[in-house]
């Protein structure tokens, strides 16, 4: 097992590094500087910009200072922002996007696992049928369809739920944010607890517990529950990332002061350092918490440990 | 109805059928018998006969479709008739099973002991010190080694035949009165069958537990079971005491079968005359690198062949047996130049086929055939009969015309008993003995001069097994060719094989003609296979004196060093532990023993060799 | 019969029986038909502004059926238009992540040992990459480019197909049966042809079926933030956009497009999973 970790946190390494480079080299390519979207400056005051975001550097040695800020926790200053580094940008709105992600996740988990037992007990019925179609919908709606959807349906028809915003933090102003990052991810784990139930539930081994007489609830939660849900782990990963793209859309729309949003708008504003740190920062945050799910999975999984 | 009295399961007018798309089918019709305590009733039957959903349908697994109907009174009460839950209390208490492949059987997410312990939960009411020392017990009855540590084992830490003791000890564990064993010890080793098989014999009469085996083997029947039931296609074919069965068989269908099951104890087919060889294997070794499974992992070297000799010629049947592990396989696939060769020399038809490439090599190959164990995996699913029979010939004989190519594929077809019409066809449209038809054409239609037969009749019922074997011998005849017959059962071997050559860990152990073989095998493992194979008769079964091998074969990953057999032989000595023994000439055989020649054939003792 | 003619009308008969991937099958038919011919029967074209009728609701009267946006549009033509990108885009990236795709998997598995170790340890490490980050980053640096919408979402999707063509190859390099053909003296070329690719086909076509909306997905993805095709071009994501941003007062903009789409994406990934059931022996449900 220790042999397996050091391995899979390793094998991250490159990962970053790469994405990384990737991201920076990308910005020094790039056609323009981020001086270019203002007024010509005089080029004794550009040669001081420069100088002072350290752009007259070789680019290696750039990538060096860089990696060795970022070691540190520092992202570099905003160009759009001028007052803030994107390290403090990150810091202020990463915890209200964590918030959502994390409700989010926990209502897909617990909805996706649920539904998709009962469409595997009650597989070719109505119940299944209902699922899988709902199911489907989730899937093939997209959230940018959703999210203004549901604000039309509960919002503005309704006026059930506020349309946007945090207001003043309560439940009311979550439902809509959370239900829109949650309703795809519901359907794809749904879909997937399914189909591994049924080939869990098909496998020898349960016919071999319900030969020794194990109740069907025994043999449910005993014996099939963990097998079937090793896919939905190892689909933990993509699901993160994916809750973590929808809550650019999601925040964008709802008017949620969250990173996402942050990041949209830098980019429509062309804030390369801005946009680069959160890319880096998000990359980072999906690689490591890859290699905690590659850790749960083989925990989870005996034949993988040693 | 009383306990005491009457048998513990009497099964009358079974029937079990499906819906099924097209309509109704019946798996099982009118099946009736009784059972015993203490006794053995043994189902048998080949695949399609219905002997698997006969008792699944009185466990109440039936598929979805299924349907069972008629009576099964069990101590008094009709299992078909009771009540879901009942019925279900009932299993794994009353009546346990066992099933045929233990990797798939145990769930492989959780420990053996844990395993166990959800068993016990459920029918009987023991604190947790009480169901722990339940398990260990059970396990120590299994006679599984340090039971305590091994309940904190998951299967796929333990070997095939390990993890068919704790499924053993699993169904034991509340003491039911009725086993039922489906195929048991099908997909164990022979030697590891044998102990499984006496290990069930020692525990029935400790227990009194009676037991239903199910099972397509008439050897096991004949060692293990009190009365028979033969089932073909669903129906009672004969009903009747095992002796009866074997000496008296009274319906043309058991006839049938027990005349086509091959016979270890038959003779084999006369030699022919000796011939100079059509291919010679030098000292062959092959190995395997094995990838590490982490970055850290050591890069390993698997040797699955090493320095293996042989010779054949045309006319003549080389059969190579051995467990498995052994390196069958490997041994044929590294001859056809499959797979890359470590060390040693190939020569085939006077030139080193080790350093063909290219066009000759493909000349080479016309000469040198192979039919594979899966019939239909050795088809493409997307090509017709005729395209797949015609490609030898496509490659080998460009020049032909597409016509004369049809006409030289209805003539294989032909010849292998089937007819040119299924040359249109498609492989999924035929049964496994016919697709083996179409592998067998395939093989021999650019004329061959050594064809090898790696496991091809294994995956066939005993009698298609027959008539493909007895193809095979009329091509032989017809064609003079020589064939490489690789098989892990050692009396379908003895019936086409001139020669045998015994493989053990990638080492030939034993190569001799295969009457002297298995009349005066030398090597204690050749003896210790052979007595390992179940004969189809009771009598010879029970008075049978088997040498029984410990343990299991080990990982060719870490193969003993000396001699590999070491480990498990009752003659080890001190010197087999460090000296790897060559094959030397004993009688008419070559042995790879130190002290083959000085162990008495019948007795354990060894006369030290002076 | 020819064996692709089994293949397919195996499929064929399958799909026949899912009522739901049949009837997604003709609605995506007609969507295709409507969206290509539909434009050449309006009066208007896409970017041509209606002043007497700026943001008119769904009307037969003056014809704008489904309306028009802010700038007078006609919503009909724009949604058919809007349709065009959004397939056209579904299809050509699908084609260029099947093109690399199988490719690279094809190479990997059928060639294995160390080169295959080292290709998958590079998908590996692409595959923690955050496309889509990177993908808004390369809009942000390069500006809007149908062309390097193309290349980015192709850049994504072969990683899968890449993994999946190289486990179809490397179990059916070891099947019985292309050693049967090795040793039966055929050559790469057509043990490649004649064994390994018609025995791939079935799998490759399913998950190109599910490719295709996926690639819709993110090309309207990166529309909706603004980032895709440039004004007055437009695609469905684009689209559903304008419609959010309007919705209080026209709420048509937002449920023409939007249910275009959803349909679109619902219709393909019944298809794609009906076509999986038939074709993909591993999830067939029975035996």
């Amino acid at each position: 097992m220790l042999r397996f970790t050091l391995s899979r946190i390793l094998g991250a390494i490159p990962t970053l590094l790469i994405l990384i480079s990737l991201s920076f080299l990308l910005i020094r390519v790039a056609p323009g500087g981020p001086f270019d979207s203002e007024k010509q400056l005089p080029p004794e005051i550009e040669a001081n910009l420069r100088a002072a975001y350290n752009l007259d550097e070789p680019v290696v040695q750039q990538l060096g200072r860089y990696l060795w800020n970022l070691a540190q926790g520092d992202f570099g200053p905003s160009f759009q922002y001028r007052d803030f580094t994107v390290t403090e940008l990150i810091a202020g709105s990463f915890p209200v996007s964590l918030r959502l992600g994390a409700m989010a996740m926990l209502l897909a988990l617990s909805l996706g696992v649920l539904a998709g037992c009962v469409a595997a007990l009650r597989q070719n019925r109505l119940a299944d049928y209902s699922v899988m179609t709902a199911a489907m919908t989730g899937i093939s709606v997209p959230n940018f369809v959703m999210a203004p959807l549901l604000v039309l349906v509960f919002a503005v028809w309704l006026g059930w739920l506020p349309a946007g915003g945090l207001g003043d933090g309560s439940v009311s102003h979550l439902i809509l944010p959370v239900i829109t990052l949650a309703l795809p991810q519901i359907a794809y784990i749904a879909r997937l607890t399914r189909a591994s139930m049924i080939d869990v539930l098909r496998s020898p081994f349960i016919r071999t517990a319900r030969a020794q007489g194990l109740t069907p609830l025994t043999v449910l939660i005993r014996h099939a529950m963990k097998p079937a849900l090793l896919p939905v782990v190892s689909y933990l990963g993509p699901a993160l990332a994916g809750i973590i793209t929808g809550s650019v859309v999601v925040e964008q729309i709802f008017g949620v002061p969250g990173l996402g949003r942050f990041f949209v708008q830098g980019a429509l504003n062309r804030d390369y350092t801005l946009v680069m740190g959160v890319v880096v920062f998000y990359g980072t945050l999906i690689v490591v918490l890859n290699l905690m799910v590659d850790l749960l999975y083989g925990w989870l999984d005996p034949r993988l440990r040693r | 109805m009383s306990k005491s009295s009457g048998p513990l399961l009497s099964v009358r007018d079974l029937a079990v059928r499906f819906a099924t798309p097209g309509g109704e089918v019946f798996a099982v019709r009118k099946l009736s018998y009784a059972v015993a305590a203490g006794e053995t009733i043994g189902i048998v039957g080949e695949s399609g006969s219905g002997k698997s959903q006969s008792v699944l349908a009185l466990m109440g697994l039936l598929p979805e479709n299924g349907h069972a109907s008629g009576t099964a009174h069990f101590e008094g009460e009709d299992l078909i008739s009771m009540p879901r839950q009942e019925l279900a209390a009932l299993r794994g208490a009353g009546i346990s099973m066992v099933f045929q492949d233990p990797m798939t059987a145990l769930n492989p997410y959780l420990s053996i002991g844990r395993q166990m312990r959800l068993v016990l939960q459920r029918h009987l009411a023991l604190s947790a010190a009480e169901a722990h020392d339940r398990c260990v017990q059970a396990l120590a009855q299994v006679r599984i080694p340090e039971p305590v540590r091994r309940l904190k084992s998951f299967p796929h830490e333990l070997s095939g035949g390990q993890r068919q003791r704790v499924m053993l000890a699993t169904a034991l564990l509340c003491k039911p009165r009725l086993l039922i064993a489906d195929e048991p010890t099908t997909a164990l080793d022979v030697t590891v069958q044998a102990q499984m098989l006496a290990l069930m014999r020692e525990l029935q009469e400790e227990t009194g537990t009676a037991i239903i085996l199910i099972t397509h083997d008439l050897g096991v029947v004949a060692g293990q079971c009190d009365h028979v039931v033969v089932l073909e296609a669903g129906e009672v074919r004969e009903r009747s005491a095992v002796d009866e069965l074997f000496s008296r068989p009274q319906h043309a269908y058991t006839q049938r079968l027990l005349r086509a099951v091959p016979r270890i104890d038959a003779a084999g087919p006369p030699q022919p005359s000796a011939e100079e060889p059509l291919l010679t294997v030098d000292s062959l070794s092959v190995e395997y690198e094995v990838l590490p499974q982490t970055l850290f992992g050591r890069r390993r070297q698997l040797r699955a062949v090493t320095d293996v000799s042989l010779e054949l010629s045309a006319g003549e049947t080389l059969g190579v047996v051995g467990e498995s592990g052994c390196g069958k396989s490997t041994l044929a696939r590294a001859v056809l130049r499959l797979i890359e060769v470590a060390g040693g020399r190939v020569s085939f038809l006077g030139s080193d086929l080790l350093a063909l490439e290219g066009a000759s090599l493909r000349d080479a190959r016309r000469e040198l055939q192979v039919v594979f164990q899966d019939p239909l995996a050795a088809l493409n699913p997307r090509m017709s009969i005729g395209d797949i029979v015609g490609e030898p010939l496509r490659n080998f004989s460009p020049d032909l015309s597409a016509s004369q190519r049809e006409a030289r594929v209805a003539e294989m077809l032909t010849a292998v008993g089937l007819s040119p019409a299924d040359a249109r066809r498609y492989p999924h449209e035929f049964s496994g003995g016919q697709c083996q038809r179409v592998g067998i054409a395939r093989a021999l239609i650019s004329r061959p001069r050594v064809v090898v037969c790696d496991e091809a009749v294994s995956a066939l019922d005993v009698s298609i097994q027959a008539q493909i074997i007895e193809l095979l011998e009329k091509l032989q005849r017809e064609m003079q060719l020589a064939l490489v017959f690789i098989a892990h059962d050692l009396a379908v071997v003895r019936q086409i094989s001139h020669r045998v050559l015994v493989m053990y860990l990638g080492r030939a152990v034993e190569l001799a003609p295969g009457d002297q073989l298995y009349s005066r095998p030398q090597h204690p493992y050749t003896r210790a296979l052979l007595s390992a194979v179940p004969v189809p008769d009771p009598a010879s079964e029970r008075t049978r004196q088997s040498i029984t091998l410990s343990g299991e074969v080990p990982s060719p990953l870490k193969p003993p060093a000396g001699c590999a057999f070491h480990t498990r032989c009752a003659h080890a000595q001190p010197r087999c532990q460090q000296e790897v023994p060559e094959l030397r000439r004993v009688e008419s055989a070559d042995v790879a023993c130190h002290f083959a020649g000085t162990i008495d054939a019948e007795n354990t003792s060894i006369s030290v060799a002076g | 019969m020819t064996p692709m003619g089994g293949l397919w009308s195996d499929a064929g008969r399958a799909l026949r029986r899912n009522r739901a991937a049949t009837i997604s099958a003709a609605i995506l038919l007609s969507l295709i038909l409507l969206v290509i011919f539909g434009p050449l029967f309006s009066p208007w074209s896409y970017d041509y502004t209606d002043w007497g009728e700026i943001a008119s609701p769904p009307a037969l009267s003056n014809g704008h059926v489904f309306g028009t946006d802010q700038l007078g549009r006609d919503l009909f033509v724009r949604t058919l238009y809007g349709g065009r990108i959004s397939l056209m885009v579904g299809l050509a990236a699908t084609a260029v992540s099947l093109l690399i795709g199988i490719a690279y998997g094809a190479t990997a598995g059928y060639f294995g040992g160390r080169l295959d170790h080292v290709m998958m340890r590079i998908v590996d490490i692409l595959y923690a990459l955050p496309f889509m980050f990177l993908v808004i980053l390369l809009m942000v640096l390069f500006g809007r480019n149908i062309f390097l919408i193309f290349v980015a979402i192709g850049a994504i999707n072969w990683l899968d197909m890449a993994r999946i063509v190289r486990g179809q190859a490397m179990s059916l390099r070891e099947r019985e049966f292309v050693v049967a053909a090795r040793t039966s003296g055929t050559r790469a070329g057509g043990i490649i042809g004649r064994h390994v690719v018609p025995n791939l086909l079935g799998v490759v076509a399913v998950y190109a079926t599910l490719t295709v909306p996926q690639v819709i997905l993110v090309e309207s993805f990166l529309s909706f933030l603004g980032l895709g095709v440039a004004e007055p071009m437009t695609s469905w994501g684009a689209l559903v956009n304008e419609g959010a941003q309007n919705m209080e007062s026209a709420p048509w903009m937002l449920l023409f497009p939007a249910s275009f789409l959803a349909i679109t994406l619902f219709c393909l990934n019944f298809l794609g999973d009906g076509l999986r059931d038939a074709l993909d022996p591993r999830d067939r449900s029975g035996r």
